[in-house]
């Protein structure tokens, strides 16, 4: 019992002298601070990955927008000038343009796809799992490869649209090289690859309470009233998220454009954003500022106002959500 | 307390295996090597393809020749990732882009000034003396040239120029309006099925012929950027003309179904372009692809009325160059040494078909044969061709340029309007860094 007791006067002897800091501990604040340090160093790699990886290059690149940076020499001071120079440059609203294009209208047009198919394969046919299954596979191609393969399809002359077109008899546009028709042929190859958007509508359909269909069959609803009584405000909350994610997504447009307008396959095409920056899409305008002007203090400043737009856009979204969305039954008001 | 230090020590691992997946991919030794292995020269290159088999030839006979470097060659078509590597300091020892950006890399710290290694081997002598001033900023010189610098030739296609009646290429500007309209062909569709005009590639077009009918893009004391000048309205009138008379629609078809840049179904190797203005390299791609095409190579037309401004155009050439923060410069330096000199040149030359910078290979027999050698050798003695203006912010002006060319062709703004706007737009370029 001497260890005991010796380790007893040892904490006490601890407590007092903490007494400054910690009014009164009960054994019960120590062990819920040793729990608390536990958690910390579990979760600690992350919090060094995040504050390493995220954080401190997030704030070297505010830094570095105020600058004047070509990565092979020192930075130099320049103020708001990177600023000024992006609201007086045509290309900087061009390509705000463009991304809005892709947002406002790439946006609801996924959803829509992605929710119509998902009802779709709610429908308990024969071979349910294989169409779920086949619907979904376009999504986990790699963006790079599809991208390619679509340029290919999208050949005026000999890609299978404009073959399929031409059967039918419709004008065959010249999808990739008429600035009029290259966004929306970016948003077609966007809608095949929407199955993540309808795995999670999928999901969240089969989370509505099938009692509420019934009752809705009972009170004599058609199909449409079930789907704008029940299955849309079920889904409310869902397709927040979903609007929310796929705003983001659709602001940081990239990959896709980077592909088909030629910038990673070395050839010396002169335009950066295909016909007449019709595919300069914003993200895809700062990468040249940074990688092809090496303007790295332009190209910050330019991450640093897409993220602001992004998060005011967020912010609004968040805070207009309570007049269409409800979260579950009981829940009164948010 | 048992729990605390199984925390302690889970965590402590799970934080070093997270460093083990960064750092650099290759640590200071391999460039160094082992006392008596040979130490390593990374060499990437833009060029792909049947160039990219001929430089790797040349990588290995300079490795059998000799034990203290061996050359590890690179196919990195990507410049954008190629100077992103040099950067981040994991980039190659050496390395190649075109003249028309050394000013812009130069400018920016990126390339190790030569002049040292130079003078210690007394090695410049035998060079061209015009490329060499192709490679020079601020009076230091930055790389080796390894072309002439001829530019780009205009290619003729004999079969469809005598089908519509002409038996030799077009000379003038006003020639050429003449002949790529009668060249031109469409089938029973109305799509197009020959092409006359050098439309193809749209990117070889408008400078090179600003610069063959007289024009230039900057003013003569340096300070102001032309984009306006007279030359370059004239060539953008022909180009909107032609898209204009047969259709800008039918063109981006025709341009379209070509695939990617001198592949196979190339318009002009499969016979289907009856002009076209492109480089030397283009000739080793028809003996590859379609070695029975009858075709001629003459010099870009001069403006009617001038005959002594023939054998204008852009003279750009390919630069190898060793970046400034490069691990093994003293390699990269021997290796340059090797395949800008007389052996390596000439049989890059020979193979790949360019005309090589090193005056003493001219008279060679075998140079002697590269075709469109005559025809070169005349625009060298004309010594009309023109540089593209040299300063650190030429990237953003050459985008520029492109962008107002494209409108100004397509006739959504005339060349007068673009080639004004394009000026207001690059007005602040020069003063840039």
């Amino acid at each position: 019992m001497n260890n005991t007791e010796s380790k007893l006067s040892k904490n006490i002897n601890q407590v007092s002298s903490k007494k400054t800091k910690i009014k009164k501990t009960s054994p019960y604040k120590k062990k819920v601070a040793k729990t608390n340090l536990t958690g910390f160093l579990f979760a600690s790699p992350w919090i060094i990955g995040f504050l390493l990886f995220s954080l401190y290059p997030i704030i070297k690149s505010l830094y570095y927008s105020f600058t004047d940076f070509n990565v092979f020499m020192p930075p130099k001071w320049v103020g708001l000038a990177n600023y000024k120079e992006l609201f007086s440059d045509d290309l900087f609203y061009k390509s705000l343009k463009n991304t809005l294009f892709m947002t406002l209208i790439g946006t609801p047009i996924n959803l829509i796809v992605g929710l119509i198919n998902a009802m779709l394969l709610n429908v308990k046919v024969k071979g349910m799992p294989i169409f779920r299954t086949l619907f979904f596979i376009p999504s986990i191609v790699p963006v790079v490869a599809s991208s390619m393969l679509w340029t290919w399809l999208f050949n005026p002359s000999c890609g299978l649209i404009n073959k399929a077109l031409g059967k039918i008899g419709l004008y065959q546009p010249n999808w990739l090289a008429d600035p009029r028709y290259t966004k929306p042929a970016l948003i077609i190859m966007g809608i095949w690859g929407t199955g993540s958007i309808m795995i999670i509508f999928l999901a969240a359909l089969q989370d509505i309470p099938a009692q509420l269909y019934e009752a809705a069959d009972i009170d004599g609803a058609g199909p449409w009233d079930k789907f704008i009584h029940v299955t849309l405000p079920g889904l409310a909350p869902i397709m927040l998220y979903q609007i929310i994610l796929s705003v983001i997504n659709n602001f940081q447009y990239f990959t896709q454009a980077y592909v088909m307008t030629g910038a990673g396959s070395g050839q010396y095409s002169g335009v950066i954003g295909g016909p007449e920056n019709s595919m300069l899409f914003y993200a895809l305008y700062l990468y040249h500022n940074g990688f092809n002007y090496l303007k790295m203090g332009k190209a910050s400043a330019m991450a640093w106002i897409l993220f602001i737009i992004v998060a005011i856009v967020t912010w609004i979204l968040i805070k207009t959500s309570h007049l269409w969305v409800s979260y579950g039954e009981g829940d009164d008001n948010n | 307390m048992f729990k605390k230090t199984t925390a302690l020590i889970i965590s402590f691992l799970l934080v070093t295996t997270m460093f083990v997946g960064c750092g650099e991919k290759e640590t200071e030794t391999t460039s160094k090597g082992e006392k008596g292995a040979p130490q390593e020269v990374k060499f990437w290159y833009l060029w792909s393809g049947e160039d990219a088999k001929t430089l790797e030839k040349i990588i290995a006979n300079y490795n059998n020749s000799q034990d203290r470097y061996l050359v590890k060659g690179l196919s990195q078509p990507d410049e954008q990732k190629l100077i992103t590597s040099i950067s981040s300091g994991t980039g190659p020892d050496i390395s190649d882009t075109f003249s028309n950006k050394i000013a812009s890399y130069a400018s920016k710290g990126i390339l190790q000034p030569l002049d040292d290694y130079i003078k210690k081997d007394n090695y410049i002598e035998d060079f061209v003396p015009a490329t060499i001033d192709t490679v020079k900023y601020d009076g230091k010189i930055y790389g080796l040239p390894a072309g002439a610098g001829e530019g780009l030739m205009m290619f003729y296609n004999k079969k469809l120029l005598k089908e519509a009646g002409f038996n030799e290429p077009p000379k003038t500007d006003k020639e050429l309006m003449d002949v790529a309209t009668k060249a031109t062909k469409l089938d029973k569709d109305g799509n197009m099925e020959a092409l006359g005009f050098p439309d193809f590639p749209f990117v070889y077009y408008a400078t090179n012929m600003t610069f063959a009918l007289g024009g230039d893009l900057i003013s003569e004391d340096g300070k102001e950027l032309t984009p306006d000048n007279e030359a370059t309205i004239k060539a953008l009138h022909m180009i909107a003309d032609y898209r204009k008379k047969f259709g800008i629609e039918k063109i981006d078809k025709f341009n379209a179904s070509n695939g990617a840049y001198v592949a196979p179904t190339d318009c002009f190797i499969t016979g289907h372009q009856a002009l076209r203005f492109d480089g030397m390299w283009l000739v080793g791609l028809i003996n590859k692809y379609n070695p029975d095409l009858e075709y001629g190579i003459a010099m870009l037309p001069y403006p009617e009325g001038h005959p002594e401004l023939a054998g204008g155009g852009e003279a750009s050439s390919s630069v190898l160059y060793i970046p400034s923060n490069a691990k093994n410069k003293e390699g990269a330096w021997d290796f340059l040494k090797y395949i800008e000199g007389t052996e390596g040149m000439k049989l890059w030359a020979k193979e790949s078909g360019f005309i090589p910078a090193r005056k003493s290979l001219w008279t060679d027999p075998e140079i002697e044969k590269i075709p469109g050698f005559k025809q070169f050798s005349e625009k060298v003695a004309k010594n009309n061709t023109k540089v593209f203006p040299s300063f650190p912010a030429q990237a953003e002006y050459s985008t520029q340029l492109a962008t107002y060319y494209e409108l100004a062709a397509n006739s959504k703004l005339t060349p007068e309007e673009a080639m004004k706007e394009c000026k207001e737009k690059c007005k602040d370029l020069l003063n840039q860094k």
